[in-house]
Protein backbone atom coordinates (compact mmCIF):
# COMPACT_ATOMS: atom_id res chain seq x y z
CA UNK A 1 0.00 0.00 0.00
CA UNK A 2 3.17 2.45 1.13
CA UNK A 3 4.34 1.51 -2.18
CA UNK A 4 0.77 2.11 -4.15
CA UNK A 5 0.49 5.23 -2.52
CA UNK A 6 3.82 6.38 -3.15
CA UNK A 7 3.73 5.42 -6.69
CA UNK A 8 2.26 8.31 -8.70
CA UNK A 9 0.30 6.28 -11.28
CA UNK A 10 -0.82 4.37 -7.90
CA UNK A 11 -2.14 7.69 -6.55
CA UNK A 12 -4.33 8.17 -9.80
CA UNK A 13 -5.68 4.92 -9.44
CA UNK A 14 -6.90 4.94 -5.82
CA UNK A 15 -8.70 8.15 -6.84
CA UNK A 16 -9.89 7.09 -10.11
CA UNK A 17 -11.36 3.97 -7.71
CA UNK A 18 -13.08 6.02 -4.88
CA UNK A 19 -14.60 8.59 -7.74
CA UNK A 20 -15.66 5.02 -9.30
CA UNK A 21 -17.33 3.95 -6.32
CA UNK A 22 -18.65 7.75 -5.26
CA UNK A 23 -20.21 7.48 -8.55
CA UNK A 24 -21.53 4.12 -7.83
CA UNK A 25 -22.69 4.45 -4.61
CA UNK A 26 -24.75 7.89 -6.01
CA UNK A 27 -26.22 6.13 -8.57
CA UNK A 28 -27.48 3.56 -6.61
CA UNK A 29 -28.93 5.67 -3.58
CA UNK A 30 -30.68 7.22 -6.52
CA UNK A 31 -31.75 4.65 -7.98
CA UNK A 32 -33.17 2.77 -4.41
CA UNK A 33 -35.14 6.71 -3.48
CA UNK A 34 -36.80 6.17 -6.81
CA UNK A 35 -37.77 3.03 -6.28
CA UNK A 36 -39.30 3.75 -2.62
CA UNK A 37 -40.67 6.94 -4.07
CA UNK A 38 -42.75 5.38 -6.85
CA UNK A 39 -43.84 2.14 -5.18
CA UNK A 40 -47.23 2.33 -3.73
CA UNK A 41 -47.67 1.51 0.16
CA UNK A 42 -49.52 -1.44 0.96
CA UNK A 43 -49.76 -0.56 4.38
CA UNK A 44 -53.08 0.71 5.61
CA UNK A 45 -52.31 4.11 7.87
CA UNK A 46 -54.81 3.79 10.56
CA UNK A 47 -52.62 4.02 13.53
CA UNK A 48 -54.61 7.12 15.25
CA UNK A 49 -57.98 5.90 14.11
CA UNK A 50 -57.83 2.58 15.65
CA UNK A 51 -56.20 4.15 18.64
CA UNK A 52 -58.70 6.69 19.12
CA UNK A 53 -61.37 3.97 19.04
CA UNK A 54 -59.65 1.79 21.39
CA UNK A 55 -59.48 4.78 23.59
CA UNK A 56 -62.71 5.21 23.48
CA UNK A 57 -63.82 2.11 24.16
CA UNK A 58 -61.33 2.34 27.50
CA UNK A 59 -63.23 5.74 28.42
CA UNK A 60 -66.60 3.87 28.29
CA UNK A 61 -65.63 1.04 30.00
CA UNK A 62 -65.98 -1.39 27.39
CA UNK A 63 -62.23 -2.81 27.69
CA UNK A 64 -62.44 -3.73 30.97
CA UNK A 65 -65.53 -4.80 30.66
CA UNK A 66 -63.89 -7.34 27.60
CA UNK A 67 -62.02 -8.70 30.00
CA UNK A 68 -64.03 -9.70 32.34
CA UNK A 69 -66.67 -10.83 30.07
CA UNK A 70 -64.11 -13.18 28.33
CA UNK A 71 -62.80 -14.33 31.58
CA UNK A 72 -65.79 -15.10 33.62
CA UNK A 73 -68.82 -14.37 31.08
CA UNK A 74 -71.59 -16.88 29.45
CA UNK A 75 -70.94 -17.51 25.69
CA UNK A 76 -73.79 -14.97 24.81
CA UNK A 77 -72.30 -12.48 26.94
CA UNK A 78 -68.76 -12.93 25.08
CA UNK A 79 -70.74 -12.67 21.62
CA UNK A 80 -71.95 -9.65 22.49
CA UNK A 81 -69.13 -7.83 23.83
CA UNK A 82 -67.01 -8.82 20.97
CA UNK A 83 -69.84 -7.85 18.24
CA UNK A 84 -69.33 -4.16 20.50
CA UNK A 85 -65.60 -3.95 19.48
CA UNK A 86 -66.09 -4.92 16.50
CA UNK A 87 -68.64 -2.87 14.96
CA UNK A 88 -66.29 0.37 16.49
CA UNK A 89 -63.43 -0.99 14.60
CA UNK A 90 -65.02 -1.99 11.10
CA UNK A 91 -66.50 1.24 11.44
CA UNK A 92 -63.24 3.22 11.39
CA UNK A 93 -62.26 0.70 8.57
CA UNK A 94 -62.83 0.86 5.17
CA UNK A 95 -64.94 -1.85 3.54
CA UNK A 96 -61.92 -3.69 2.98
CA UNK A 97 -60.18 -3.40 6.12
CA UNK A 98 -59.77 -6.58 8.56
CA UNK A 99 -58.54 -6.55 12.30
CA UNK A 100 -57.17 -9.43 14.24
CA UNK A 101 -56.92 -9.00 18.20
CA UNK A 102 -56.16 -10.85 21.37
CA UNK A 103 -55.16 -9.77 25.01
CA UNK A 104 -52.18 -10.76 27.02
CA UNK A 105 -52.68 -10.93 30.70
CA UNK A 106 -49.23 -8.77 31.36
CA UNK A 107 -48.69 -10.56 34.78
CA UNK A 108 -48.66 -14.00 33.82
CA UNK A 109 -47.91 -13.05 29.82
CA UNK A 110 -50.38 -15.58 28.89
CA UNK A 111 -53.16 -14.71 26.13
CA UNK A 112 -56.60 -14.89 27.90
CA UNK A 113 -58.54 -17.47 26.54
CA UNK A 114 -61.59 -16.37 24.17
CA UNK A 115 -59.92 -13.58 24.05
CA UNK A 116 -59.25 -13.38 20.11
CA UNK A 117 -61.14 -11.76 17.36
CA UNK A 118 -60.86 -12.62 14.16
CA UNK A 119 -58.37 -15.63 14.82
CA UNK A 120 -59.39 -17.77 12.00
CA UNK A 121 -57.74 -15.21 9.90
CA UNK A 122 -54.57 -15.18 8.07
CA UNK A 123 -52.19 -12.71 8.87
CA UNK A 124 -51.09 -11.02 5.48
CA UNK A 125 -47.37 -9.84 4.32
CA UNK A 126 -47.74 -6.62 6.20
CA UNK A 127 -50.27 -5.28 8.35
CA UNK A 128 -50.12 -2.76 11.31
CA UNK A 129 -49.74 -3.68 14.68
CA UNK A 130 -51.31 -1.69 17.38
CA UNK A 131 -50.80 -2.73 21.17
CA UNK A 132 -53.08 -0.98 24.21
CA UNK A 133 -52.56 -1.26 27.86
CA UNK A 134 -55.07 -0.94 30.08
CA UNK A 135 -53.34 -1.17 33.86
CA UNK A 136 -56.90 -1.58 36.35
CA UNK A 137 -60.11 -3.62 35.79
CA UNK A 138 -63.22 -3.23 37.86
CA UNK A 139 -61.21 -1.35 40.21
CA UNK A 140 -58.58 -3.85 40.55
CA UNK A 141 -54.48 -3.02 39.92
CA UNK A 142 -54.20 -5.75 36.86
CA UNK A 143 -52.48 -5.38 33.68
CA UNK A 144 -54.05 -5.98 30.19
CA UNK A 145 -51.92 -5.61 26.58
CA UNK A 146 -54.55 -5.67 23.42
CA UNK A 147 -52.95 -6.67 20.88
CA UNK A 148 -54.12 -5.62 17.68
CA UNK A 149 -53.26 -6.78 13.56
CA UNK A 150 -54.87 -4.34 11.53
CA UNK A 151 -54.30 -4.48 7.10
CA UNK A 152 -56.38 -4.12 3.93
CA UNK A 153 -57.94 -7.20 2.16
CA UNK A 154 -56.43 -7.27 -1.34
CA UNK A 155 -53.69 -5.41 -0.99
CA UNK B 1 -4.98 4.14 -17.04
CA UNK B 2 -7.16 1.88 -16.62
CA UNK B 3 -5.10 -0.99 -18.40
CA UNK B 4 -2.56 -0.21 -15.14
CA UNK B 5 -4.94 -0.07 -12.94
CA UNK B 6 -5.70 -3.72 -13.74
CA UNK B 7 -2.19 -4.52 -13.89
CA UNK B 8 -1.54 -2.71 -10.51
CA UNK B 9 -2.07 -5.87 -7.89
CA UNK B 10 -2.71 -3.41 -4.75
CA UNK B 11 -4.97 -1.33 -6.98
CA UNK B 12 -6.95 -4.59 -7.99
CA UNK B 13 -7.58 -5.53 -4.22
CA UNK B 14 -8.26 -1.88 -3.04
CA UNK B 15 -11.06 -1.81 -6.41
CA UNK B 16 -12.67 -5.53 -5.25
CA UNK B 17 -12.26 -4.13 -1.26
CA UNK B 18 -14.62 -1.21 -2.35
CA UNK B 19 -16.69 -3.00 -3.98
CA UNK B 20 -17.20 -5.37 -1.56
CA UNK B 21 -17.75 -2.58 1.51
CA UNK B 22 -19.77 -0.84 -0.72
CA UNK B 23 -22.21 -3.74 -1.15
CA UNK B 24 -22.50 -4.49 2.43
CA UNK B 25 -23.19 -0.96 2.83
CA UNK B 26 -26.02 -1.33 0.68
CA UNK B 27 -27.38 -4.79 2.36
CA UNK B 28 -27.25 -3.14 5.87
CA UNK B 29 -28.97 0.69 4.71
CA UNK B 30 -31.62 -1.66 3.05
CA UNK B 31 -32.35 -3.68 6.23
CA UNK B 32 -32.19 -1.22 8.71
CA UNK B 33 -34.37 1.18 6.90
CA UNK B 34 -36.86 -2.41 6.26
CA UNK B 35 -36.64 -2.67 10.23
CA UNK B 36 -37.03 1.21 11.33
CA UNK B 37 -40.32 1.01 8.82
CA UNK B 38 -41.87 -2.02 9.37
CA UNK B 39 -45.22 -1.26 10.83
CA UNK B 40 -44.90 -4.46 13.35
CA UNK B 41 -45.17 -4.57 16.81
CA UNK B 42 -41.64 -6.19 17.66
CA UNK B 43 -39.28 -3.87 15.37
CA UNK B 44 -39.27 -0.29 15.94
CA UNK B 45 -42.48 1.20 15.80
CA UNK B 46 -43.33 4.34 13.45
CA UNK B 47 -43.63 7.86 15.21
CA UNK B 48 -47.18 7.80 15.08
CA UNK B 49 -47.10 4.46 16.94
CA UNK B 50 -44.40 6.41 19.86
CA UNK B 51 -46.71 9.12 20.40
CA UNK B 52 -49.86 6.67 20.83
CA UNK B 53 -47.91 4.54 23.40
CA UNK B 54 -46.39 7.84 25.56
CA UNK B 55 -50.52 8.62 25.11
CA UNK B 56 -51.73 5.29 26.28
CA UNK B 57 -49.26 5.19 29.33
CA UNK B 58 -50.97 8.62 30.26
CA UNK B 59 -54.15 6.91 30.47
CA UNK B 60 -52.74 3.85 32.33
CA UNK B 61 -51.20 6.24 35.16
CA UNK B 62 -55.37 7.37 35.52
CA UNK B 63 -56.17 3.62 35.36
CA UNK B 64 -53.99 2.94 38.41
CA UNK B 65 -55.67 6.45 40.04
CA UNK B 66 -59.02 4.82 39.84
CA UNK B 67 -58.36 1.63 41.08
CA UNK B 68 -56.14 3.27 44.32
CA UNK B 69 -59.53 5.09 44.84
CA UNK B 70 -61.63 1.63 44.78
CA UNK B 71 -59.03 0.35 47.18
CA UNK B 72 -59.42 3.24 49.39
CA UNK B 73 -63.47 3.06 49.32
CA UNK B 74 -63.08 -0.66 50.24
CA UNK B 75 -60.66 0.09 53.41
CA UNK B 76 -56.99 -0.05 51.91
CA UNK B 77 -54.42 1.89 53.45
CA UNK B 78 -52.05 4.89 52.14
CA UNK B 79 -49.31 2.61 52.36
CA UNK B 80 -50.94 -0.63 50.55
CA UNK B 81 -52.03 1.54 47.44
CA UNK B 82 -48.65 3.15 47.40
CA UNK B 83 -47.64 -0.61 46.82
CA UNK B 84 -50.33 -1.26 44.18
CA UNK B 85 -49.02 2.12 42.58
CA UNK B 86 -45.93 1.42 42.04
CA UNK B 87 -45.98 -2.34 40.52
CA UNK B 88 -49.09 -0.49 38.26
CA UNK B 89 -45.99 1.41 37.40
CA UNK B 90 -43.51 -1.42 36.70
CA UNK B 91 -46.24 -2.82 33.95
CA UNK B 92 -46.44 0.56 32.24
CA UNK B 93 -42.59 0.82 32.06
CA UNK B 94 -42.30 -3.21 31.09
CA UNK B 95 -44.98 -2.04 28.31
CA UNK B 96 -43.00 1.16 27.04
CA UNK B 97 -39.42 -0.95 26.76
CA UNK B 98 -40.95 -3.43 24.81
CA UNK B 99 -42.09 -1.20 22.18
CA UNK B 100 -38.77 0.35 21.98
CA UNK B 101 -39.39 3.25 24.35
CA UNK B 102 -37.01 2.98 27.39
CA UNK B 103 -38.91 4.42 30.21
CA UNK B 104 -38.34 5.45 33.93
CA UNK B 105 -41.88 6.00 35.59
CA UNK B 106 -41.31 7.36 39.41
CA UNK B 107 -44.08 8.38 41.71
CA UNK B 108 -43.75 11.45 44.38
CA UNK B 109 -44.63 9.02 47.34
CA UNK B 110 -44.51 11.85 49.43
CA UNK B 111 -46.99 13.62 48.27
CA UNK B 112 -49.06 10.52 47.01
CA UNK B 113 -52.69 11.56 49.03
CA UNK B 114 -55.60 9.74 49.20
CA UNK B 115 -58.60 10.21 51.65
CA UNK B 116 -62.45 10.17 52.06
CA UNK B 117 -64.48 12.61 54.17
CA UNK B 118 -66.94 11.23 56.40
CA UNK B 119 -70.08 9.82 55.61
CA UNK B 120 -72.14 12.23 57.75
CA UNK B 121 -71.48 15.30 55.48
CA UNK B 122 -72.97 16.25 52.37
CA UNK B 123 -71.62 15.89 49.76
CA UNK B 124 -69.26 12.88 50.58
CA UNK B 125 -66.58 12.71 48.60
CA UNK B 126 -63.03 10.38 48.06
CA UNK B 127 -60.12 12.08 46.36
CA UNK B 128 -56.58 10.69 45.44
CA UNK B 129 -54.05 13.54 44.14
CA UNK B 130 -50.32 12.33 43.22
CA UNK B 131 -47.09 13.01 40.78
CA UNK B 132 -46.08 10.99 38.31
CA UNK B 133 -43.12 11.37 36.26
CA UNK B 134 -42.53 9.87 32.80
CA UNK B 135 -38.86 9.89 31.78
CA UNK B 136 -38.01 8.24 28.00
CA UNK B 137 -34.62 8.47 26.48
CA UNK B 138 -34.33 6.64 22.96
CA UNK B 139 -33.27 7.14 19.41
CA UNK B 140 -36.16 8.29 18.49
CA UNK B 141 -38.25 9.73 21.24
CA UNK B 142 -37.04 11.84 24.30
CA UNK B 143 -39.44 13.13 26.46
CA UNK B 144 -39.85 14.08 30.26
CA UNK B 145 -43.03 15.21 31.69
CA UNK B 146 -44.32 15.14 35.13
CA UNK B 147 -48.33 14.20 35.60
CA UNK B 148 -50.40 15.78 38.21
CA UNK B 149 -53.52 13.42 39.01
CA UNK B 150 -56.31 14.66 41.14
CA UNK B 151 -59.45 12.59 41.17
CA UNK B 152 -61.79 13.34 43.16
CA UNK B 153 -65.41 11.29 43.29
CA UNK B 154 -68.75 12.84 44.80
CA UNK B 155 -72.02 11.39 46.27
CA UNK B 156 -74.51 15.04 47.15
CA UNK B 157 -77.93 15.13 47.85
CA UNK B 158 -80.65 17.74 47.68
CA UNK B 159 -82.65 18.72 50.94
CA UNK B 160 -84.23 16.18 51.91
CA UNK B 161 -88.05 17.40 52.30
CA UNK B 162 -91.15 16.73 50.21
CA UNK B 163 -90.79 13.44 48.35
CA UNK B 164 -89.11 14.33 45.38
CA UNK B 165 -85.30 14.58 46.39
CA UNK B 166 -82.41 14.32 44.48
CA UNK B 167 -78.90 12.15 45.01
CA UNK B 168 -76.08 13.41 42.27
CA UNK B 169 -72.81 11.04 41.05
CA UNK B 170 -70.35 12.88 39.50
CA UNK B 171 -65.84 13.01 39.38
CA UNK B 172 -63.99 16.14 39.15
CA UNK B 173 -60.43 15.48 37.54
CA UNK B 174 -57.96 17.71 37.22
CA UNK B 175 -60.70 20.52 37.81
CA UNK B 176 -63.31 19.03 35.34
CA UNK B 177 -66.60 18.00 36.61
CA UNK B 178 -68.10 15.09 34.85
CA UNK B 179 -71.84 13.45 36.07
CA UNK B 180 -71.53 9.85 36.34
CA UNK B 181 -74.73 8.22 34.70
CA UNK B 182 -74.04 4.60 35.16
CA UNK B 183 -73.72 4.54 39.07
CA UNK B 184 -75.70 2.37 41.19
CA UNK B 185 -77.21 3.20 44.19
CA UNK B 186 -78.53 1.18 46.94
CA UNK B 187 -80.66 3.21 49.41
CA UNK B 188 -81.60 1.73 53.18
CA UNK B 189 -84.44 1.77 54.20
CA UNK B 190 -85.53 0.61 50.43
CA UNK B 191 -87.01 3.66 48.61
CA UNK B 192 -87.67 3.70 44.78
CA UNK B 193 -84.83 5.65 42.35
CA UNK B 194 -85.23 6.64 39.26
CA UNK B 195 -81.86 7.47 36.97
CA UNK B 196 -82.03 10.90 35.12
CA UNK B 197 -80.03 10.51 33.11
CA UNK B 198 -78.05 13.20 33.85
CA UNK B 199 -75.88 12.43 36.61
CA UNK B 200 -78.92 13.21 38.75
CA UNK B 201 -81.14 10.50 40.39
CA UNK B 202 -84.82 11.01 42.22
CA UNK B 203 -85.55 9.22 45.11
CA UNK B 204 -87.66 9.77 48.36
CA UNK B 205 -84.84 10.40 50.54
CA UNK B 206 -85.49 10.07 54.43
CA UNK B 207 -83.48 11.21 57.43
CA UNK B 208 -81.89 8.10 58.73
CA UNK B 209 -81.61 6.18 55.78
CA UNK B 210 -78.52 5.64 53.85
CA UNK B 211 -77.31 5.43 50.24
CA UNK B 212 -74.35 3.39 49.28
CA UNK B 213 -73.24 4.99 45.64
CA UNK B 214 -71.25 2.37 43.31
CA UNK B 215 -69.44 4.17 40.98
CA UNK B 216 -67.42 2.62 37.63
CA UNK B 217 -64.30 0.92 38.33
CA UNK B 218 -65.88 -0.13 41.93
CA UNK B 219 -65.61 3.12 43.77
CA UNK B 220 -68.03 2.89 46.86
CA UNK B 221 -69.02 5.83 49.10
CA UNK B 222 -71.43 6.03 51.91
CA UNK B 223 -73.88 8.71 53.24
CA UNK B 224 -76.04 8.53 55.93
CA UNK B 225 -78.88 10.89 55.48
Amino acid sequence: MKRLTKNKKGQLFIIEAFIAVSVMIIMVTALYEVQLATQPSSEPNFQDDVYNTLKLLDKNGILDEYIVTVETGSAVEIAKIKNTIKQSVYGILPDNGEFQLFCENMASSNVVSNSWINQALILPKESIGIDYLIAEINGEFESYVYHFQVWLKGV
Amino acid sequence: MRQSLFKNRKAQVFLLLAIVILIYLILLSTTVYRITQSPYVNPAPNQKQLSNYIDNSITAIQDLAEASLSHRSTGATRNEIIVFVLEGLNDIEYFLDNHNLPSVLSLDEVDFSISNTSSIINPVSIQTKFNVTLQIDSPDVYYDGTFLIDITYYVEISDTTGSENYIYLYKINNGIKSMINNGILDINPSTPISNMGDGSYSADLQLGQTIMATFPHNIILWMEI
